[in-house]
């Protein structure tokens, strides 16, 4: 498998980097960067409702969940040139899950990134792209690993008032437990407007294909067939299985987006997620508030 | 004697005659007034008074005002000062006093130019040599913006904080008085006052739109900051 041999791959190498010294470094680039770059930390703070925490395609199995999170990251924006910029940052966040503790999970990641414009000004489209990887240390035994997300978006404010963008991620996990081992794709687009000078309405529509890890109370021999891997799991009680299968999900956002001061803003979204493998069919209701800064 | 005291008479009479002639021709060239006013009365749709209109009155014939050196300078990443009035001919330089890169561009048909990355002093002058309203951004930070008023007439006024606007010593029958405002929807309010009966008061309703260059800090939402 190859997705095996880049696990080990770039666990060895990890292995053999003194990972605190390039943490440090990198720690030190992006704080205080050097020639005309800008250094730009933000933070944020939220909360998150989800219908159907345990991904469970049987109504009366399903578990909703909240979730309370935290994001801190320093980013870095630099010029290179009259049309590119580079990007670089470091970034931890943290959700708990306040139901089912077992979802909750911590990550230390870094992003690196450049972007083009094609043209002056701010309606010129902006193609950017970033890789991310990340180390996560999840509540669930196995569940912890390595992230890495690279993505490419391509972003045009094409009025004052409105914009669109769109964005291709493919996504990996390599985790300690096959169960929870991710290779996904997903292609988002988005348009916004700009309602009042600090109100901002987005609307976004998603694909994703990849892994997905369903929870189901046994005997599902339907299940057995459609999954790669299935393990006895305790995060929802003793009597549920976990199921890794690919799966094909579908979702639709709105968010609002107000400032509250010039560094401040609140967000609100709904999203509504709908996934499907066969004859597995399984909804999400995601809600979601929001505080954020940018300094 | 008789003959000089006709002369004396027909001389007053040519003279009196040559003033009269020369007063209906100022009243007539000059709209009597040689100082006429226009005050204005600036607000928007709601009725709000609308500060930091720029006011500015075009008198065909009138002296053309002598060309500056100014600045408008990039600090804390916004453009200082946001509107500058310049006549036609005056020369401008952009210094940027942060300490990050500055971008500076145009598209307005008054002007367009761009002077890339740079840190310090202005990498040139630009020479503005049309009258018209000149929209500066920065291509690295895109919520900075401020605007250039190339005019080319001394008479020039901006609204107190009360809307209120006198263009002043306005010598001529009529004008072209125009107003702007960088929050204007489309291009100056134009009309053509007649000066010649007193000072010109009227009320200027501008459509103004929001600034929608201030956006909320979203790192993920498409906005450049």
């Amino acid at each position: 498998m190859p997705v095996v041999r880049i696990r080990r791959h770039l666990l060895t190498t990890l292995d053999r980097i003194p990972v605190l010294r390039v943490v440090l470094a990198s720690l030190l680039v992006v704080v205080f960067p050097a020639g005309a770059a800008e250094f730009t930390p933000t933070a944020a703070g939220w909360s998150r409702y989800e219908s159907n925490a345990s991904n469970s395609d049987v109504a009366t199995q399903r578990v909703p969940d909240v979730f309370l999170g935290g994001r801190l990251e320093a980013g870095t924006t630099g010029v290179i040139g009259r049309d590119w910029r580079w990007r670089a940052g470091l970034s931890t966040d943290g959700e708990v899950a306040l139901r089912y503790p077992g979802l909750s999970q911590i990550e230390g990641g870094a992003r690196v990134g450049a972007e083009y414009k094609f043209g002056l000004g701010w309606q010129a489209p902006r193609l950017e792209v970033n890789v991310y990887s990340g180390v996560r240390a999840a509540g669930q035994a196995g569940a912890s690993g390595l992230q890495l997300a690279p993505s490419a978006a391509l972003t045009w404010q094409f009025a004052e008032r409105w914009g669109v963008r769109g964005r291709y991620v493919p996504d990996w996990f390599f985790a300690e437990d096959a169960l929870f081992q991710v290779a996904a794709h997903r292609l988002e687009t988005s348009l916004w407007f700009d309602v009042f000078p600090a109100t901002r309405l987005q609307l976004t529509g998603s694909y994703r294909h990849g892994d997905i890890v369903s929870y189901a109370v046994p005997p599902r021999p339907d299940l057995v067939a459609l999954s790669e891997v299935q393990r006895t799991t305790d995060v929802f009680g003793a009597d549920r299985i976990a199921y890794r299968l690919v799966a094909d999900t579908f979702s639709v956002e709105l968010a609002a987006d107000q400032g509250l001061t010039d560094v401040l803003s609140l967000r609100a979204a709904y999203r509504w997620e709908i996934t499907r493998k066969s004859s597995i069919t399984y909804g999400n209701h995601i809600l979601e508030l929001a505080l954020r800064a940018a300094f | 004697m008789a003959t000089t005291s006709s002369n004396s008479r027909c001389a007053l009479l040519f003279d009196t005659r040559l003033r009269a002639v020369a007063a209906i021709l100022a009243a007539g060239l000059l709209g009597g007034a040689g100082a006429a006013e226009v005050r204005l009365d600036v607000r928007d749709e709601k009725g709000v008074p609308v500060a930091d209109a720029i006011v500015w009155a075009e008198i065909p014939g009138s002296k053309r005002p002598a060309p500056r050196d100014v600045e408008v300078v990039q600090k804390q990443r916004l453009f200082l000062p946001p509107v500058t009035v310049i006549p036609v001919g005056s020369t401008v330089r952009f210094p940027n006093r942060d300490d990050v890169q500055h971008h500076v561009y145009s598209f307005s048909k008054a002007k367009k130019f761009d002077l890339p990355l740079y840190i310090g002093e202005s990498p040139g002058e630009i020479v503005f040599d049309r009258p018209g309203i000149v929209t500066l951004g920065c291509n690295i930070h895109d919520w900075m913006a401020a605007h250039i008023v190339v005019v080319d007439t001394p008479f020039v006024a901006t609204s107190n904080d009360s809307g209120a606007a006198v263009l002043r010593s306005l010598a001529g029958s009529q004008a072209i008085v125009r107003v702007w405002h960088p929050r204007l929807r489309g291009e100056p309010i134009e009309w053509v006052a007649d000066l010649v009966r007193g000072p010109v008061e009227r009320t200027v309703t501008l459509k103004l739109r929001p600034d929608f260059r201030r956006t909320p800090p979203d790192s993920e939402g498409g906005t450049y900051r």
